[in-house]
């Protein structure tokens, strides 16, 4: 077998020609007969989607995933893991038993920040949460915070691939294509993996982030623009008509059908992704259209306010991809030029209110959103980072990178809202109660989603290639 | 839906993957219809358009080349500029052979300069109830050969 997702896996032997078999199988001929057997059983056809619904492997408390993906890393200390000892011991040096821990440009010999935003407590959980996210904070209830996650870079691609791969490599594949790999897609219409990222350019980390890696294609994720023509030629050439190109390929299937034998289930999947192109056509500009949306929606997302309608505008689709079947949508806060990151080595004031204005509005409406419509039930909302940010100062007024604690947070499908699990120091600097690193981040995510995290697997260079390697623990607090 | 940023620089980024035009294209019209003996590889920038193929990744080594199909490779087949492009020349070059009007002669031709052989007789009714219906552009049938699974997946 080459990957753990289709049943015997048949995609494989019932799709291929005789010469493809013997490549493949490694039973040799023995797997000729297995594959009569399965093409008896008509198993050739359900190759022609790769991307049909899988059912998990137990049961799942979601079916989609929205992970919002906050580029250059905010700080944990000043949004959501408040710690009062910053401002009460600003300007001095961390005590000497904390050790000098620096990040990327900074040696941990400045001294302590304090914070410029003061907390309050929200909802029935009385959770903290800072003046930077005042819309977010009246979730508090549905959201359940860990405060001790670790990533083992101080610079950003490194740390971006950590969270999206598992790996401090580009190499492979990410959870988003991992997950549509599993599960395929509940869209007809749609690709299974959407990304987002912000309009003036990619994380520090690129396109690597939501690369399939050594996965098959399929699974790549698929960017998303907003306006009639949301996905890489999708759009059909100028003076093409919908019933021009129906006709041409009517023409097209017809002489592809002559090429088919009737057990030739990849000739099928070339045929049926010529339909579901035709499709996605008219299904995906529909998808996107916003104009459907009333007026009290797009004002909650904050589509009437110049510093939120961009945002606003990404989260809304998200919303409706979900709704229609998308597996996962990988969105990004920040991107591209510095002064459009989180990534606050100076100014962190200004920086971050800067760029929680953009999304504290928006993300509120959409956890609101989700939970109105009731999706936020089977939908994980994920809000994260490559890391947070060091408790001394750096430039006098900002933060460097800290990767030895901080937080992430997670809301819907199946998490226990109104809590907080894992801790930091008393300063923040690094996890001290439970740290969790990526491979129990990874793990947690896909038990939310059914999956077993040793059954998911893919041949690979000769080794069954998992997300989370040789194993991480499902935070299972987390959950209900 | 307003656009915050100009649409022209949104395409750049997100049609050619990454921002500062990382695939140039040359405005060197000559240079576009060459085949490659060496292509150019940015090692952590994948052109979309081979990336979409199933390109191996460029990071690491490849011991097993891998082919999925999916509708985006369909997408991209059909409407792509260079697609597009594609099958306007070969249009053209079926023109010059045969003039407007000798459909057979178009059909004939078609195939010999795609798939190297004679259309079947199936083949051949196929092709000439297209090309002589009334949205039968020359055009989508040269797209139509290209797309031929005989044509982009037979070596």
């Amino acid at each position: 077998m080459n990957s753990s997702t289709d049943p015997s896996d048949a995609a494989t032997l019932g799709a291929t020609s005789r010469r493809d078999l013997l490549f493949r199988a490694a039973n040799g001929f023995g797997a000729l007969a297995l594959q009569h057997l399965l093409a008896q059983t008509a198993l050739a056809q359900t190759a022609a989607n790769p991307l049909r619904a899988k059912r998990p492997h137990f049961g799942a408390t979601a079916d989609a995933v929205i992970f919002i993906f906050n580029v250059g890393a905010p700080s944990s200390m000043d949004t959501f893991d408040p710690k009062p000892l910053l401002n009460r011991h600003a300007g001095e040096p961390l005590p000497e038993s904390f050790g000098s821990v620096g990040g990327q440009f900074t040696d941990g010999t400045n001294p302590i920040l304090g914070t410029p935003w003061r907390f309050r407590r929200y909802g029935q959980s009385g959770l903290p949460v800072s003046e930077l996210f005042p819309n977010v904070a009246r979730h508090v209830d549905d959201i359940c915070f860990v405060r001790s996650f670790v990533t083992h870079s101080v610079v950003h691609a490194p740390a971006m691939y950590e969270v999206h791969n598992g790996r401090l490599f580009a190499t492979h594949p990410s959870i988003g294509s991992w997950v549509t790999y599993g599960l395929g897609s509940e869209s007809e219409n749609l690709p299974a993996y959407v990304v987002m990222p912000q309009p003036e350019g990619t994380p520090e980390g690129g396109t690597s982030c939501w690369s399939q890696g050594f996965l098959p294609s399929v699974y790549q994720g698929t960017l998303l623009r907003p306006g009639p023509n949301p996905i890489l030629h999708l759009k059909r050439p100028a003076g093409m008509t919908e019933a021009r190109q129906r006709d041409m390929l009517d023409l097209l299937q017809a002489m592809n059908e002559i090429d088919s034998g009737p057990l030739d289930s990849e000739m099928q999947a070339r045929i049926a992704a010529y339909e579901l192109a035709f499709r996605m056509q008219s299904h995906a500009p529909e998808a996107v259209d916003l104009t459907k949306e009333t007026d009290a929606t797009k004002r909650s997302y904050g589509l009437e306010q110049d510093h939120t309608r961009e945002f606003g505008t990404r989260l809304l689709l998200a919303r409706r991809l979900v709704e229609r079947g998308v597996r996962f949508v990988q969105i990004y806060s920040g991107g591209g030029p510095l002064s459009m990151q989180w990534d606050a080595h100076k100014h962190l004031k200004q920086n971050h209110e800067k760029m929680a204005g953009h999304s504290d509005v928006p993300v509120a409406a959409l956890l609101q959103d989700l939970k109105q419509r009731g999706l936020l039930e089977r939908t994980l909302v994920i809000w994260g980072a490559e890391f947070g940010r060091l408790p001394t100062s750096e430039a006098g007024n900002g933060r460097d990178h800290n990767p030895h604690g901080y937080t992430m947070w997670f809301a819907g499908g199946g998490v226990r809202g109104g809590q907080a699990i894992g801790a930091t120091d008393e300063f923040g600097l690094r996890a001290v109660d439970r740290p969790f690193i990526m491979r129990d981040f990874h793990a947690s995510i896909l038990h939310a989603l059914g999956l077993d995290q040793n059954q998911l697997w893919y041949l690979h260079n000769g080794r069954h290639e998992k997300l989370t390697d040789f194993g991480g623990t499902v935070i299972k607090d987390l959950f209900a | 839906m307003r656009i915050p940023i100009e649409r022209e620089v949104y395409d750049l980024i997100f049609t050619e993957a990454e921002p500062d035009n990382l695939w140039p294209v040359t405005p060197d019209r000559h240079q576009h219809d060459r085949r490659s003996l060496y292509l150019l590889n940015k090692r952590t920038v994948r052109l979309p358009f081979l990336a979409n193929f199933d390109q191996p990744d460029t990071m690491t080594s490849c011991s097993v080349r891998q082919t999925s199909t999916h509708a985006l490779q369909s997408l991209s087949l059909l409407n792509s500029d260079f697609m597009q492009d594609q099958s306007r020349s070969l249009a053209g070059r079926i023109l010059r052979h045969c003039g407007e009007s000798d459909t057979d002669c178009q059909i004939r031709r078609g195939f010999e300069f795609t798939l190297a052989r004679q259309p079947t007789p199936a083949e051949r009714a196929l092709a000439g109830s297209f090309l002589r219906s009334e949205s039968g552009a020359l055009h989508d049938f040269a797209l139509v050969l290209l797309n031929r699974n005989e044509f982009v997946y037979r070596p």
